[in-house]
């Protein structure tokens, strides 16, 4: 009989991907052994019963496995990580490019940078390697690591497509934008390019003639960058462009529902989970092709070169709102996509992959 | 529904993009201008508010940190005795200690609030410059319509001399 395994990430909070992906393994796996969520900070009140903080992890000889989430690098964790005698399962979410940041958040481009380090730091204590998307083995496998298995662990689009709807929010939507509206549903963090979203849709009213409004969804992180959002939509009014900061899981789903098109102009993305949420509610995407975003949304999508102008999301935005043809094409698409991926992606055979490590 | 591959939509897209730069909807260098607009926003709004934030971070540590100071320490010893010698010198010198304990206090607090005073100050500085950039911009802005509706005039003018040229030959 296998001892605890429990998990590890950096920072917990609710609605982040890597959170609710930990949740779902830790239901699993608790139908093996004890199982339990650690993290260095807990940013939402709402998780203080599900994840408890790092300074409680239990010694080492209480546990068979910890599963180690890797999205950021810091160094306190590390050597905690390279002090721990029990085997390490590694679950791997792709870094951010650390040059991004270098300029505006040095900080927080030195922890991306770090992350590499870190990888290469504790390899040898690495029993398992899971990655969520083949995009990000290349960047295990430059650090050593061979035998990854895929698995894309955090699409659970029946969450959200399972929501009520909420229709006195759908009509006050309808109402409130008949000439519809464009989503983008992203944190606020400067490597999402949230001015080329905003700009993409400044671009394609202003040259179409569209009237289309664009509501972002997401919460925000960094005020300063926020701010500038804020400046810039000011400064591109044809964008008709609302922040809606953080949302619950109805008014994700109602927004989804409702919207004429998806946008994301991100500069990299480990997997890319709002584009499938959109497609799950036959919402068709346009997204510049960063990351793993190729191999996620595949041809179910307008997937355009990783470095995609606003001008060409612009004309791509207008493409999908206005040629029937090419609506339908991307909804069926979509559909298809999503039910592919769904099947890929399973939370009952990441803890089993788990299990097997301690058997 | 579309018998188009989606690479081949995308294909046409960018087809449809470069028709539009040549006739001017979308300009060359566009990208490049929204761009350096954006860097300079971002410039902007890291330069001001990230670092007052950070600085009323740093007081409010140090007004903590100065709220702390108490003169006591732990009299625990790892010698036989020691905690009894620790517990009768804290005893002779509380007094004295307590009183430089609280004069650094009064010390610090005085400098915390010259530092909370300074930091409030640039930020009514910089909230000033902000003020005086939009009304300047503002201005410039207005001269940028008039400047814009002559060069409309002028074309016009233009227009209707090509038109007078053309009946006089005629």
């Amino acid at each position: 009989m296998a001892k605890a395994i429990h998990q590890l990430v950096i920072g917990a909070s609710e609605g982040d991907a890597i959170t609710s992906m930990a949740l779902k393994i830790r239901d699993s796996l608790r139908e093996y052994v004890e199982s339990e969520i650690y993290a260095r900070w807990v940013f939402s009140e709402s998780l203080e019963d599900d994840v408890r903080l790092l300074d409680d992890l239990p010694p080492s000889r209480a546990m068979s496995l910890l599963v180690y989430h890797s999205s950021y690098g810091l160094p306190m964790v590390t050597n905690i990580l390279v002090n721990r005698s029990e085997p390490l399962a590694l679950v791997f979410h792709n870094f951010t490019p650390w040059q991004t940041y270098l300029r505006w958040n040095p900080e927080f481009a030195l922890g991306l940078e770090w992350g590499h380090k870190e990888l290469r730091m504790i390899k040898d204590q690495v029993v398992k390697t899971i990655s969520d998307s083949t995009y990000s083995v290349a960047e295990l496998e430059a650090a050593g690591y061979d035998n990854v298995e895929v698995l894309p662990m955090g699409v659970d689009l029946e969450r959200l497509t399972s929501e009520p709807v909420d229709s006195a929010r759908a009509r006050n939507l309808a109402e409130s934008y008949p000439s519809g509206y464009v989503l983008a549903v992203s944190q606020i963090l400067h490597h999402k390019r949230i001015e080329q979203v905003i700009e993409s849709v400044h671009l394609c009213n202003t040259i179409h003639d569209t009237n289309l409004t664009l509501l972002i969804a997401g919460v925000s992180r960094q005020p300063a960058y926020l701010q500038a959002v804020q400046n810039h939509l000011e400064s591109l009014p044809n964008a008709r462009a609302q922040l809606l900061g953080s949302v619950s899981q109805r008014e994700l789903a109602t927004l989804y529902r409702g919207a004429r098109a998806f946008i994301s102009m991100s500069d990299h993305e480990g997997l890319g989970i709002p584009p499938l949420e959109a497609m799950a509610f036959g919402v068709p995407v346009v997204a510049k092709g960063a990351g793993a975003i190729p191999e996620t949304v595949g041809n179910a999508g307008l997937v355009l070169p990783s470095d995609a102008s606003p001008a060409l999301a612009a004309e791509a935005l207008y493409e999908v709102i206005s040629s029937e043809p090419t609506r339908e094409k991307l909804i069926a698409a979509g559909l298809a996509r999503v039910a592919q991926m769904q099947d890929l992606s399973s939370h009952e055979r990441a803890a089993e992959a788990l299990i097997g490590v301690c058997r | 529904m579309s018998n188009r591959t989606v690479q081949e939509i995308v294909v046409e897209i960018q087809d449809r993009v470069a028709r539009r730069r040549i006739a001017g909807d979308y300009p060359v260098g566009l990208e490049a201008e929204l761009e350096a607009e954006f860097d300079a926003i971002l410039e902007m709004t890291h330069r001001g508010q990230d670092r007052v934030e950070s600085m009323r971070d740093l007081l409010q540590n140090v007004s903590i940190q100065v709220e702390r100071i108490s003169g006591s320490t732990p009299v625990k010893s790892r010698f036989p005795g020691g905690r009894l010698f620790h517990k009768v010198t804290e005893r002779l010198s509380r007094r004295q200690i307590r009183g430089l304990a609280s004069q650094t206090r009064e010390a610090h607090e005085t400098a915390a609030r010259l530092l909370t005073e300074i930091v409030d100050q640039f930020e009514v500085q910089r909230l000033s410059d902000e003020r005086l950039m939009n009304k300047l911009a503002n201005s410039v802005l207005d001269r940028v319509v008039v400047i814009d509706q002559l060069a409309t005039l002028v074309v016009e003018l233009e227009r209707r001399i090509r038109v007078l040229e053309a009946r006089s030959d005629g």
